[in-house]
Order: C-alpha cells, then structure tokens, then sequence
C-alpha cells in the first residue's frame, strides 16, 4: 500500500489578523500519492495559494498537520525545513522570483548549490533543462534582458534541477499571455508528468486543470472532486 | 483649487513617507545630533582651555589696553578714566630680573609693580589672581607665580633677591641688587604667568630696579571686545598719537592667531561629519523618490505641480535638522557640563587640573544652522529627482 | 552553510546596478565612511609628522640623547675617552644651562644662557637643525655669543653688536652679580620657535665662570650613532662605563613630561576623528536596514529554495564587508593622498577661510579676521607628514570592522524574516 507523497489531516487554516478569525478551511483532509498529477481550482481568496504554502512547508497550520513522505513538516524546525524544500520540493510561482544580479544558468544553478550539489554534475543538469526549455541561447544572459514568458520558462528549470520527487506550481502562467501560457503549460506538464513527478498545481484555466490526472476546487473551505 | 489639491497631495505623501518607513531619516538625524553633540563639546572643552590662556593673558597680562608712556601724568589718568566705558586705569612698571632664594634657585622673571588698590580697583585682575598662600605685597614685599615659587624653592615670610642692571644708558649699566620678603604665592592658571611672574607695589619697583622706560598704563574696559576703537578715543582724550595704545589681540597677536587657527581646524574637521551626513541624506531622499515614484506620478498626473512635490521631500529634510539641531545642542550643552566636572586629565600632562567647558553662544547657533542648512540644502538637491519622475512613463508600467 | 556561495551572493548584490534592491546604494555610505576616514588619515599623519620633528629636534639640540650628570663635583671629566668603547657612541659634549638677563642698547630679555663646546654645533644630529640665519657657528673668543632669532629681534641685535649678560652666583650667604660683556657672532635658529625663543649660546669655558656650579652643574650631553629604538640598550652600556660617579638620564626620561603632553593630545584627536568614522558607521547600519527591506523578495525566494538561516545572515555581512572594504580603501587613500598634499591644501583652506572672512566683515560692516594656518611662531613652517603603516592596518581593520558590526543588526532581522510574508504579498 503505497503511502501518499502529501498528505493533510484535519488541516485548519485560519487567520487572525482582524477582529474576526478568518477561516479558510477546517479539518480538511487531502492525499497525494506519488506520480500523480492534482489540479486545484477555485474562486479568488478561497486559499488556493494558502494550501499550496502548506503544503511547501512556508506555512503553518493553525491545527492538524501537513506531511511530506511521510514526515510531519508542520512542526520541523527551519534548519530541517530548509533542506528539505532544497531536496524535496520544486516550486514555481506566479511571479519567477528570478535574482536579477545572477545569470539564467546561474539562477537556475542556484538551488543545487543551496542543496551542495557537485559542480560539474549540476551544471551538467542545469544545461540540459535550458535545453529542454528553449533557453540554452540565453544561458549567459541576465533577466532584464529576457520576455516574460521566457523568465518564467527559466523559473521551472530551476525549479527542476535538483530532481524533486513533488512540484508545487502556484498559478504559473497567470502572468503571461496566451502563446507563452500555453508553451509554460506543455513544458510543466512535459517535464514534470512525462518524468513521473507528483504535481500540484493551482490554477484558473480550466482547460489547463483538464490536463491533469485529478482535479479538485475549493470552496467554502472544502475540497471537491470535479 | 490648486491651493487645496497641493494640500491634499502633500499630506497624502507625507503618510506614504510614513508608511513606507522612515530609516533614512532616523539614520540622517542621527549622524547629524551626533554631529553636534560632537562639535558642540569639543568646541566647548577647547573654548574652556583658550578662554582660560585668553582670559589670564588679558586680565593679568597684557591688559585690555596697555598705554606705554615714560612718564605718565596725574591729569593725563584722570582724562582716561573719564572716557566712557573705561573701568580701571593702571599705572605700573614691567621689567625683568633675576629671582633668586635662599634655597639656591634662580630664574629670569618679569616683574610687575602695581599702585596701591590695585585688586579694588581692578576687578578683572583680581578675579585671575588666585592667592594661593598669602596675599598682595606690601612695601619691602614681593609675591611669585606659585610655579616660581615652587622652583625656587620659596616660602612664606622667606627672602626674595631680584638682580637686574640698571644705569643711564648701555655704557653705564651696572648690577644693583635688592631683598624682599615673600608676601605670597598667586595662580593665574596659565603656566606662562605663573612661571615667570613677581609682583611688588609700584613705588617698590620706581624706587629699585624699574627705569622710566618700564612704565605703562594699564586699562581696562568695559566691553574689551571694542579695544580695537577705543584706542583711538583714549588717545584724543590724552592727545597722543593712537600708535602708544595698543590692544590686546594686537599685543599677543601671534598666540590668539594660533589659538584661532587651532578652533578653526578643528571645526573644519569635526565640520565634516555634516558632508559626510548630508551626503547620505542626499543620497537616500534620491532613493525615496524613487520609490515613491507610482505615488508621485499620480500626484503630477491629477494636476500637483513639482515644486510643491518637491517642497515635501525638501521639509523633511528641514525638520530632520532642525530636530537634530535642538536634540544635538541640548546634549551637547549636557555633555559639556559633564566634562566640566570631570577630572580627566591627568596633571603630569596638562597644567590645568580640571576640564575647563564653555559653550559660546555665536558658535552654537553657528553650528545649529550648519546642521539645518546641510540637511535641507541635501533634501532640496535630491528632491530635483522628483522632476525626473514622468508621469506616463511610471504608470504604464505600474 | 556555504560560505562561498554566501560571499557570491553577497558580492553580486553589492555590486549590481541601482534600482530597488540594488546593492549599489550601498556605494554612498562607502562614501560616507570614505569622508570621514581622510581627517582621521590626515591628523593622524599630520600629528605624528609634527611630533616626530619637534621631538628630534628637541633631542638632538636641547635633550641629547643621554645625559651624564655628575654625583660629586670633582666626577672624571674624560667621558669621551671612557665611552669611545661602547658600541655606537659618536661623541660626549660638556653642556652647562642657566639663566641671564640680557641687555642691548635698546631693550633688555631674560634668556636662557647654554654653554657649550664649539664643536657641539658640528655635531651631525644638531646640524640638521640648528643653522644660522647669520654670523658662522664658531666661538672667536669667549666673550662670544650665538643669539636665538626670536631673541635677536626682541632685543635687536644682529651679528657684531654687543650685549651685556647679568648672571649670580651664589659666594657665602651672598648672590654675587656679574655683568658680562659679549659679542654676537651668530644668529641662530632651530626651525622650531617653540624651543629655541629663548636660547642664547655661549662658550662652555665662559659660562662655568659666570654659572653657579652647585646650581647649574656641568653635565655631559651624549650623542651616538644607533637608532632611538635601541635607547634602553644604549643607555645601560653608558651606565655600566661611567659607574656610580655618573646619573645618566636618557631623553625619553628628560623630555617625558613634553613627549606625554604630546601622546596625550594626539590621543585626544584620534578620539574626536574616531567620532566622525563612527558616524559613517552608524550611516551603513541604517542603509544595510534600508537594503534588507529592498531585498525581501530576494531573501524570500532564498528561503523558499533552500538557503539557511545562517546562509542569508552571511550574504547580509558580505555586503556590509564590501562597503566597509571599498569606503576604507577608499578612505585610506584619500587620506593619504590629502596628508601628503597638506600643504597645498592649508594653503588653499587659508585662502578660502580669508575669503569667508573678507565677505563677512564687508557685509557686516566690521573687520575682517585673517587666520594664517601655518604661522611659523608657533608652528613648524611646512606641516610635516609621517605614515605609521602599522596604526594605518589598525585603523582600516577597525573600519572594516565597524562597517561588518553595523551589518549585523539587519542582516540578523533579514535572516529572520519569513518567506511567506513576502510570497502572500504578490
């Protein structure tokens, strides 16, 4: 019986920031079993965004726990956090986060040389993912210099060089227009599915989310099949 | 409409400001208090150090004004004295001689005769004689610097034997020799003085080794700041020429010009932490700009001019200094006051024994307005950033 | 934690364009500690160079670098001879001080009387300072005198005139008065008012008649060839050849009181110079706070990727370490630079200082003050400049230091931040 690669128990989120708690969802339960790839739709605000943070580990529920390959990530301490999202985890935004001072092959270097990877072995790694993404032309160039759509094609190789077993995409293509949305869209699920990763992807396009092996939406706190 | 639209822009961007975080300015008005704090003390520690010499040399010294005439006349001192603003007119005898003990010590020493009531008459003088032991000399009395006394070896009531030439002309000089009890010890605080100085009554000195040539008149003024013209109205009121009065800035021009151009060093380099400060706030009202550049764009687009945009940046820049002016002088004139107790120099290497601390009004006011001027001129330059914000360029691409 | 990649990271920032996030703001507070680094370099420069030269002049024409007092009166007077044996002495000069007042035609001074032998003027050490504005350094005959310059023009005199020397001398009870009459065969100056204002010199063989011996003892000023450094070794070779008839003093013990007056000054304006520097310092701390700000994206997405704790922690000092190394060096060589042109400099500060003043009295209606910084009555006539390399490295290691201290603070808070905060946000 295979134990699921993700796995929320009794998850409540909640936020305290104003008068009245906000509840995003309470005792929710979710299971993501290796190889598989998982949509999440739903309306804005509904924490979409909230759930997938969990699940990376950048967030803490409010009660319940959140586990990854078994372990607890909820109460790790940061040290252990850290590495973890270094080995374990690739994610991409919506936004690429690329450091605007380092070049595209190094940006994409840059979590292999958080994880200690060899050199030569993640440089290795790193050109074939530019390659595989269009950008081996651009390797020497710096951000400001490239499109839109090609920061965020750069942002999902880097978000792959390390090998994660899990890919977190938080709403990648929210910012770009339709001819680079759809090239982001076949490279993720490209290079993510056609890999045997697990993927959790949050997103408005339905006709992305039909891509995906599951779907789910978030509403009102709860999480249906659709 | 403009008016209030201006109004409204500039308390809209001032809660930004706010907003946004203020560290630029923390930092600005903390180098600049600090700045002042610094200035301000050690300004004060070497006013008290100078105004100390200053003040020894100009009372005891060379007074405000010295007259130096060989023979002066009883109507010639009362004309003096009647010159409004006059407050004591002297007549005394300098010379040199050589001081010896019985304990053996000699020295060469400047000798002073002074008439009688002389520390009535003049409160300056005797506001800077400091009467260790004993107290003014009578006739057959002479009294030493304490730091004379101290190398000669003399006491109290002990013997005092002063050796000079005296003789018509150079051919005809011969040593005379003439005995004094010691009537007392004096301190002036300037080491100079003390080292060199005997004081007998002027009689004592006409009638022993004091020529004609030794004579002065010493006066004292009310305002001694006005030395330079009075002179020439004490020389009407005795109706000699203005070149045998001379002031005291001008007797001791050397010493005051180096004590002046020390001050003044030493304010040009601690001076330059304003650059230093108002370089950074130059710097980081630049940057504000820049990060308020949505803000601003939105302002210009809606009708507020630049300049009242500029004004904005350019006040804060004002208040920055002006509140560092206040806090810095406050802490400053605190610190002082502190020095001023202390002890911390130790007298093996100064002859002062306490830290003398006195803040002079002009420098004060001279260093708060530098502080004020950097920090305002630095946010006025750097709010000409604001006029590089184009309005349509920032908001298509915010 | 990785502390290459900490300093690549830390590099990149510093040195990327401006903008937002950029570390190149930074450049300004490099600046700021640059700006008050040159008058810390500059006085310190200056101060040393000033002390440096008034002190050798002062050893080598007033102090010597031994001095050989007598225990008894009738102590052997063949000190050359005695100490040609040890290792570096160059020469042993009969020296003898007291007081005279003297008169000329017009005016009379108390001076200081220095007997002294005639070949103590062709002594290498006080011909390096001691020259003649007049005359020759020679005594013709002992009723010669080589006057001070200050004392010339105070008492009139030039060379060939004539001036009458009152000096006692203590016989019995008594203190006997003796007038002599001289002639002044030299004006003589040793560049440094200060010391030589006073100084009248005279035949030692004349003033060991006019001088009382019990009071103004003849004593013995030592000169040799080996550095000042090696004093202590020196001075306890003279005492082991002289024995117990001889108290030697060196010149660190007989100009202490001065060199301590000096030490202590200097010290005094390090500290106000050090003030400045701290204020650039506290100017970096509060830019390192504003760029932690700027860079919360950055940091965030580190975090997100991996990077530890410890790791943004370290990125944030690189940073600070670079500003404080590119302000030091910076710094270091302007200050350098201004020291060694000082003189230009107070010559143009004077010019702008006088221009101030004029412009002020004018428009005040007053008169105007004049400073004339380097006025040789009571400065040395051209400043000059000495570098301690070794209290250079110090003060630059502190500067760095400083610039990584001030760092500490917001790198400390950037490590601390959470990434969610930021990634919420967008």
């Amino acid at each position: 019986m295979n134990e699921p690669l993700l796995e929320f128990l009794r998850v409540t989120k909640e936020f305290r920031e104003t008068a009245e708690p906000v509840v995003l969802f309470r005792d929710l339960d979710f299971a993501l079993q290796s190889g598989h790839s998982v949509s999440l739709m739903g309306e804005s605000g509904t924490g979409k965004s909230t759930f997938l943070q969990l699940a990376a580990g950048l967030d803490t529920p409010s009660s319940g726990a959140v586990l990854l390959g078994g372990r607890e990530i909820s109460s790790l301490p940061e040290k252990d956090l850290n590495e973890l999202r270094a080995q374990g985890v690739g994610l991409v935004f919506q936004f690429h986060f690329l450091l605007k001072e380092f070049s595209v092959l190094e940006n994409v270097l840059l979590p292999a040389w958080l994880a200690g990877t060899p050199r030569v072995k993640a440089t290795k790694r790193a050109l074939e993912l530019l390659e595989q993404v269009g950008l081996s032309a651009r390797q020497g160039h710096f951000p400001a210099q490239l499109s839109g759509g090609e920061k965020q094609r750069a942002a999902l190789a880097r978000a792959l060089i390390n090998d994660p077993p899990l890919v977190l995409a938080d709403e990648p293509t929210g910012n770009l227009d339709e001819r680079n949305a759809a090239l982001v869209q076949d490279l993720l699920l490209r290079l993510v599915v056609d890999h045997h990763k697990t993927l959790l992807l949050v997103t408005h396009d339905k006709v992305f989310a039909g891509r995906t092996d599951l779907s789910y939406r978030l509403t009102a706190g709860k999480l249906e099949r659709s | 409409m403009n008016a209030a639209l201006g109004f409204l822009a500039s308390r809209y961007l001032v809660s930004r400001r706010k907003h946004r975080g203020m560290g630029s300015s923390v930092s600005s008005f903390v180098g600049l208090s600090a700045g002042v704090v610094v200035l301000n003390s050690v300004l004060s520690v070497m006013n008290g150090f100078q105004l100390t010499y200053i003040e020894s040399l100009m009372e005891v010294s060379s007074s405000h004004i010295r007259w130096s005439t060989a023979a002066p006349h009883q109507e010639a001192l009362r004309a003096l004295e009647g010159v409004p603003g006059v407050v004591a007119v002297l007549d005394e005898t300098e010379s040199q001689s050589l001081v010896s003990t019985e304990a053996g010590g000699e020295r060469g020493a400047v000798v002073r005769g002074f008439p009688p009531g002389a520390l009535t008459r003049d409160r300056g003088l005797a506001a800077h004689l400091d009467w260790e032991s004993g107290g003014m000399p009578q006739m057959g009395e002479v009294a030493l610097g304490s730091a004379l006394a101290h190398t000669l070896g003399a006491y109290l009531g002990g013997t005092v034997r002063l050796t000079a030439l005296t003789g018509a002309g150079f051919s005809l000089l011969a040593p005379t020799t003439l005995e004094y009890r010691l009537a007392g010890t004096f301190s002036t605080g300037y080491y100079d003085l003390d080292a060199t100085w005997v004081i007998l009554p002027l009689a004592e000195a006409l009638a022993g080794l004091a020529g004609p040539q030794d004579r002065l008149v010493a006066i004292k003024l009310k305002h001694p700041e006005d030395a330079s013209w009075m002179r020439i109205k004490l020389a009407e009121a005795t109706g000699r020429p203005p070149g045998e009065f001379r002031s005291w800035d001008e007797f001791n021009s050397a010493f005051y010009g180096a004590l002046r151009t020390e001050k003044t060093s030493m304010m040009v380099l601690v001076g330059l932490i304003f650059l230093v400060v108002g370089a950074n706030l130059y710097f980081s009202q630049k940057r504000a700009v820049l990060e308020h550049r949505e803000d601003l764009a939105l302002l210009r687009a809606t009708g507020t001019s630049a300049s009242r945009l500029r004004l904005v940046f350019t006040l804060e820049g004002l208040t920055v200094g002006t509140s560092a002016a206040v806090v810095g002088t406050l802490a400053g004139w605190a610190l002082s006051l502190a020095l001023g107790s202390l002890g911390l120099f130790s007298s093996e290497a100064f002859y002062i024994p306490a830290v003398p601390a006195r803040m002079v009004v002009d420098e004060v006011l001279a260093i708060a307005v530098a502080c004020i001027a950097s920090a305002t001129v630095a946010a006025g330059l750097a709010s000409a950033q604001v006029l590089r914000v184009a309005p349509g360029e920032v908001l298509k691409h915010a | 934690m990785n502390p290459r990649l900490g300093f690549k990271l830390g590099w990149r920032a510093f040195v990327t364009r401006s903008g937002v996030g950029g570390g190149r703001f930074l450049w300004s507070s490099s600046l700021a500690l640059a700006l008050g680094l040159v008058p810390l370099v500059v006085v310190l420069s200056i101060a040393d160079g000033m002390i440096d030269s008034i002190s050798s002049r002062t050893i080598e024409t007033l102090l010597s670098h031994e001095q050989a007092w007598p225990v008894t009166l009738n102590a052997d007077q063949d000190l050359q001879e005695k100490l040609s044996k040890v290792a570096g002495f160059r020469a042993a000069y009969r020296e003898q001080s007291g007081f005279g007042l003297a008169y000329s035609q017009t005016a009379r001074l108390g001076v200081t009387l220095r007997g002294v032998e005639d070949r103590w003027a062709g002594d290498p050490g006080v011909r390096r300072f001691l020259s003649a504005d007049s005359g020759t350094l020679v005594f013709p005959d002992q009723e010669s005198l080589w006057v001070g310059r200050e004392a010339s023009v105070r008492l009139g005199v030039k060379v060939g005139d004539q001036l009458k020397v009152l000096t006692t001398r203590t016989g019995g009870t008594l203190r006997i008065p003796r007038v002599t009459t001289f002639t002044v065969r030299a004006i003589v100056s040793v560049g440094y008012q200060e010391l030589d204002r006073l100084w009248v010199f005279l035949p030692v063989e004349t003033s060991v008649r006019l001088l009382d011996p019990l009071q103004n003892p003849v004593f013995f000023g030592i000169k040799s060839d080996r550095p000042l450094s090696e004093t202590p070794a020196f001075l306890k070779q003279v005492r082991e050849v002289l024995g117990r008839n001889w108290q030697v003093y060196s010149w660190q013990t007989t100009g202490r009181s001065q060199f301590l007056n000096y030490q202590a000054t200097r010290f005094l304006l390090l500290l106000v110079m050090a003030l400045i520097v701290l204020v650039a310092g506290i100017n970096i701390a509060t830019s390192m706070v504003t760029l932690v700000r700027q860079r919360r994206e950055e940091t965030a997405i580190l975090k997100a990727l991996g990077a530890s704790v410890g790791l943004v922690r370290f990125q944030f000092l690189v940073l600070g370490l670079c500003a404080g190394l590119l302000g030091t060096l910076a710094g270091i060589g302007l200050g350098v630079l201004a020291a060694v042109e000082i003189n230009a400099l107070a010559f143009a500060l004077e010019a702008v200082l006088n221009g101030f003043s004029a412009l002020r009295a004018w428009l005040m209606a007053t008169d105007a003050t004049f400073v004339h910084l380097l006025n040789p009555a009571y400065y040395l006539e051209t400043l000059p400049v000495k570098f301690d390399l070794a209290l250079l490295a110090l003060v630059a290691a502190g500067s760095v230091t400083l610039a990584v201290v001030a760092s500490a603070v917001p790198a400390f808070q950037a490590s601390r931040q959470r990434p969610i905060e930021v990634l919420r946000r967008v």
